[in-house]
């Protein structure tokens, strides 16, 4: 199989760079770091473009190596960590301060971003993405029941922390998987 | 979509609205095709670089440390049979720290704050109670004749008792971390005979020992 072409190369990144970016700032909340990890991500889509199943969407084969390489940078900044090295992560705050005007939606940003990175891979995945649990499971390369009951974790861990919101989808939980 | 699925999504929607990448294509097409020289590569691989180069120090700091910390502490024999001295037994007091045992003189002045061994009272049968000026007590040394024995640090002590002014004098030499780790010479402590009863049947907390 050839290796990709410049122009191939460029369609492939102008498609997908920000939803990348996106999802690696949202798990990530550094923008330095969610730069690095899209950079590798598309040095690693295009170095192993020749072993892309072609029957299959890229989409989900891009999320699989961002997905990855996120979790590789998580597990560096623990190491990093012990040097006191860490990168700028005010994402979080500048979206609560800037971008979410009422009191509601910001009580749900911060605590959405206090759940496990493995709640928030499925709900960046499922929510922002719009992928069904069934191609999220295929991503994350687990069952589909282990998706579903990461997600389930998530949200009532928001029910729980949230309990005088008036949010609907916190209060009917499971609706979710009767539309998924 | 289930309103729930909306109101989530929304919220992600306005929160990831704005933030571009500020990495180019042209950026890594270069580092794909091995051309990169632009500063941000260099960059991304300087970093890489430096945190390899750190851990690595480290382990190589860590194994060097635990490898050759074997041939600079200094052990000695301590797997003496005991042999009765009757010359030791009964409670010395410290009273000086000297670099060499004729250096002491009578009305040597030491600080107490120097010295760090308060007291030993050597009792029958090789063991020896050992107190500090934190005031703890310990059953930790053993003796024989001639040697006091440290099993936990592995060192083995000479004392001499010499009459002096009328009064005995313990010199015993005094192993501390600068001996066993650093190889420094050892100094000697200077012990006055305080009594010579034999305190083998009591428990440490029951000797009293006047300050």
């Amino acid at each position: 199989m050839n290796s990709i072409s410049k122009e191939n190369a460029e369609m492939i990144f102008s498609e997908y760079s920000q939803f990348v970016y996106k999802t690696a700032l949202f798990l990530i909340k550094s923008k330095e770091l969610a730069d690095d990890i899209t950079q590798e991500t598309f040095i690693k889509v295009f170095n192993k473009y020749n072993t892309y199943n072609f029957k299959k969407p890229m989409k989900p084969w891009i999320y699989k190596i961002t997905l990855n390489v996120t979790r590789n940078t998580l597990r560096k900044q623990k190491w990093l960590s012990f040097w006191s090295v860490l990168p700028d992560n005010s994402f979080v705050d500048l979206v609560e301060n800037t971008v979410l005007k009422s009191e509601e939606e910001r009580q749900l940003w911060r605590e959405i971003n206090l759940l496990s990175i493995k709640s928030k891979e499925i709900i960046v995945l499922h929510f922002y993405s719009g992928m069904t649990l069934k191609k999220i499971s295929e991503i994350l390369n687990i069952p589909e029941g282990t998706c579903k009951s990461r997600l389930s974790s998530g949200l009532s861990k928001l029910r729980e922390r949230l309990p005088k919101t008036d949010f609907n989808y916190l209060k009917r939980g499971g609706e979710f998987y009767g539309s998924v | 979509m289930a309103q729930s699925e909306k109101d989530i999504k929304s919220i992600l929607e306005k929160a990831l609205e704005n933030p571009k990448t500020s990495i180019s294509f042209n950026l890594i097409w270069a580092a794909k095709t091995g051309e990169g020289n632009s500063k941000k590569i260099k960059l991304f691989m300087k970093k890489k670089f430096i945190l390899a180069f750190l851990v690595s120090i480290i382990m190589i700091s860590v194994f060097a440390a635990g490898v050759f910390a074997g041939y600079f502490i200094n052990e000695d024999k301590i797997d003496y049979p005991f042999v009765k001295d009757r010359a030791i037994i009964g409670k010395w007091q410290s009273v000086g720290l000297v670099e060499n045992i004729k250096d002491f003189k009578l009305g040597h002045k030491s600080s107490k704050d120097d010295l760090y061994l308060s007291y030993l009272v050597f009792v029958n049968y090789g063991k020896v109670l050992y107190s500090n000026n934190k005031g703890d007590l310990c059953w930790s040394l053993k003796w024989t004749k001639g040697l006091v024995l440290n099993a936990r640090d592995e060192t083995a002590s000479h004392y001499e008792i010499k009459k002096l002014y009328g009064n005995d004098y313990m010199f015993f030499e005094w192993k501390s971390g600068d001996y066993i780790f650093r190889d420094m010479k050892q100094l000697y402590y200077v012990l006055k005979r305080i009594d010579s009863h034999d305190y083998s049947n009591l428990f440490p907390t029951a000797i009293t020992i006047n300050k």
